[in-house]
């Protein structure tokens, strides 16, 4: 359905999009993941023809998108990261704005108004203005904008950021919905691992403007497999720590995470008296010591030495 | 198209922020300084006698003598010339203006100057010393009484030099001699008909001679000139309303989602022309009705009146979408919105002190004046004041089409400006 090919974008000689090559099937979803000023959103806006590429090429449908952009336009909804609404507006006036540019009129918008309010979970809030609104609200009214055409395909570029739970639970069940039983096909970005993890079918983990792995979540969490995960649980966190724990040989990656650290070790090492004596010297009070079992975002870790929201 | 339209209407009405500057703001304005300035009526502020200079090149005896001869050899005869030469040495017009010219009502008005020749008089027109210059040419008795005996067009032309048009003193000096001129030719032709002549004449300044368009203004009410100046200066906000809120969508992401849904770059652009002209016709409209259900502005002012009022309000607010589409295609274009920054922060203000919204520029200096006239709202202002004063729209029709000029010239370079490929 869509295949990027090579892509390249470059502004004023920085290399935002270098090389990415992805495709997405009918119905299928997937992920786009990588830290901010990974080239995401870049990316995204060159599928969505709103940026030409310095090189490369987007087909949809087997069309090429810069030549016809018209074959893509019509069947394609973005839910884009900025809340993209008229804060004066009312939700209902919104979406009706919208939809009309989509040349929707008469009953057949007030139909689609009302379903896709009660899909996002808003009738009852629908005269209320914009400004008016919480920011999980303004997300999910910002994806029922998009889907007032009834895509073919769905872009999301972060779509859950800043929100309340409640919200960003709402949101991934409507997107769920729409792959799963509308068969809308879905492409999602997020630095939300367990976002993508929940939703995706495959995954594209973007660094620096290049793809750097891809694969279906087993297949990307392979990467690791001859790799363990030490979550070491602590109070305090040492710069020292980190020094010491880095000069052993054994440890191949290091990371702060909210609990304590986070190191990546050849599988099957035994690190834990080295873990507990070098936290005795650096005086760190160790809580409790975890082998884990590799998520996407230990995958990142280990294919950049950096965490994802870093 | 509507829809976008729609939404500029709801996006910009429900800004308090917006609607505080395009409405309260000039309504404020316009009662302070009416109210401040009530007691002065603009036209009948009290100032010096105007010093004109006036230059009689006419001989009336050599005048008489030339004219005896035309009748002669029209074979008329003797008794009948001497009749009528004595009646037209009554009737002499250069006598009758001088009398007009030097009468104790025009006194306070007029201070009349005669020991020029023309070149010293146009010499003390470019120094100051006199305002204006009334030049009655040789063979002017002739001409004119040629002209009614005769019936043929005249070649009288009285000379009137003045520094500007557009100065208030000008004004009064050419509507003295159109009054003098409508006047004069009315009582001619009465005089002839009553003492049972056969010739017939027209009332018309033709008659006379060719002295100006000019009419007599009618006063502008301090309300009325505020009014006006307020109008046009924060019609210029609407401009910089539209072209920031078309930032705003930029910025915000909200014009690459229209993008996406298939609408038209330039479609798009033509919007804000068309909601800046309706926004500011909505503004035009509640200010000047406001005004006169208030003020009573404009009450009792003729159909026609409201009708030029309109098309000097229907071309401005073409102006003011021109000049919104210019501010958003640059806007959007380099992706800095300091073009509207600097419009409605400092532009306005010297746009508006120019075109004379804040005190008549023409006090100043005639200079002055020309350079209002180039800004859309000076233009505009001396049009809806020209009509104020009873003009006809025929007066103020070269400053409607330079400022549909300016209205052309701005669509065509925002559309040239605005980017058709590159949208975000």
């Amino acid at each position: 359905m869509l295949q990027v090919n090579d892509l390249h974008k470059k502004f004023k000689g920085t290399t935002a999009v270098n090389g990415v090559n992805l495709y997405l099937g009918q119905g299928e979803s997937i992920g786009l993941l990588g830290p901010n000023g990974a080239g995401k959103s870049t990316t995204i806006s060159m599928i969505s023809t709103l940026l030409t590429p310095t090189s490369g090429d987007i087909r949809f449908k087997g069309t090429d998108v810069f030549k016809q952009p018209d074959v893509i336009r019509p069947v394609l909804g973005v839910v884009p990261q900025e809340i993209a609404l008229y804060e004066e507006l009312t939700a209902y006036e919104n979406m009706k704005f919208f939809g009309q540019t989509y040349g929707l009129s008469g009953k057949k918008l007030t139909i689609k108004i009302d379903e896709i309010l009660e899909l996002v979970g808003l009738t009852d809030r629908k005269k209320e203005r914009i400004k008016n609104y919480s920011g999980g609200m303004k997300r999910r009214i910002n994806m029922a904008v998009s889907l007032m055409h009834e895509p073919e395909l769905l872009i999301m570029d972060e779509p859950t950021v800043g929100i309340d739970p409640q919200s960003r639970s709402h949101i991934l069940e409507v997107v769920r919905e729409l792959n799963r039983r509308k068969g809308m096909s879905i492409l999602y970005t997020s630095h939300y691992m367990e976002e993508v993890e929940k939703l995706c079918d495959r995954v594209y983990i973007m660094d620096h403007g290049q793809i750097i792995a891809s694969g279906t979540k087993e297949e990307l969490k392979s990467i690791l497999s001859s790799e363990d995960t030490i979550l070491i649980e602590a109070h305090q966190k040492s710069d020292q720590f980190i020094d010491q724990l880095n000069e052993n040989g054994r440890i191949q990656q290091v990371v702060k995470v909210d609990q304590g650290y986070k190191v990546i070790v050849s599988k099957g090492e035994d690190l834990f008296a080295d873990i507990f004596e070098l936290a005795n010297v650096c005086q760190v009070k160790v809580k409790g010591v975890h082998v884990q079992t590799p998520t996407l975002e230990d995958v990142f870790l280990h294919l950049t030495g950096r965490k994802l929201r870093d | 198209m509507w829809n976008l339209i729609k939404k500029d209407f709801l996006t910009i009405s429900r800004d308090r922020s917006e609607f505080l500057i395009l409405l309260v703001m000039p309504m404020v304005l316009i009662t302070i300084l009416g109210f401040a300035l009530g007691s002065i009526m603009f036209g009948t502020v009290d100032m010096d006698p105007i010093p004109v200079a006036l230059i009689i090149e006419n001989d009336l005896e050599q005048d008489l003598e030339q004219f005896r001869k035309d009748l002669t050899a029209e074979g008329i005869p003797e008794q009948a010339i001497e009749q009528m030469i004595i009646n037209a040495e009554e009737i002499d017009p250069v006598a009758s203006l001088e009398t007009v010219l030097r009468s104790p009502e025009l006194s306070d008005m007029i201070d009349l100057k005669e020991n020029y020749d023309q070149e010293q008089a146009e010499e003390a027109l470019t120094t100051d010393e006199v305002l204006a210059v009334i030049t009655i040419p040789e063979q002017f008795s002739y001409h004119t009484l040629f002209a009614f005996y005769f019936e043929e067009e005249t070649e009288a032309d009285i000379g009137l030099f003045v520094q500007d048009h557009e100065q208030i003193q000008a004004t009064i000096v050419e509507g003295i001699l159109t009054s003098f001129s409508d006047q004069y030719n009315l009582e001619l032709s009465i005089a002839f008909a009553t003492e049972g002549e056969t010739v017939e004449t027209t009332i018309s300044e033709e008659n006379f001679g060719t002295i100006t368009h000019f009419s007599t203004g009618k006063p502008v009410s301090a309300f009325q000139y505020y009014t006006i100046g307020m109008a046009v200066m924060f019609a210029l906000y609407v401009a910089s309303t539209v072209s920031s809120n078309a930032f705003k969508e930029k910025k915000n992401h909200m014009f690459a989602r229209l993008m996406m849904t298939g609408e038209r770059p330039l479609n798009y652009l033509l919007s804000k022309v068309i909601s800046a002209v309706i926004l500011t016709l909505v503004q035009l409209t509640i200010l000047f009705i406001a005004s006169t259900l208030l003020f009573q502005t404009f009450t009792g002012t003729s159909v026609e009146f409201w009708v030029s009022l309109a098309i000097i309000s229907f071309v401005f607010s073409l102006v003011i979408g021109g000049l919104a589409a210019f501010m958003t295609a640059i806007a959007i274009q380099f992706n800095n919105d300091a073009i509207s920054g600097f419009f409605s922060g400092g532009a306005v203000v010297i746009f508006a002190f120019l075109g004379g919204s804040l005190s008549p520029i023409e006090q100043f200096s005639p200079l002055m004046r020309e350079l209002g006239n180039l800004t859309p709202n000076g233009a505009m202002m001396t049009a809806y004041l020209q009509l104020i004063q009873g003009f006809n729209i025929n007066d103020f029709l070269p400053m409607i089409y330079r400022v549909l000029l300016m209205a052309v010239l701005f669509i065509s370079l925002a559309v040239a400006i605005f980017p058709k490929r590159r949208l975000i």
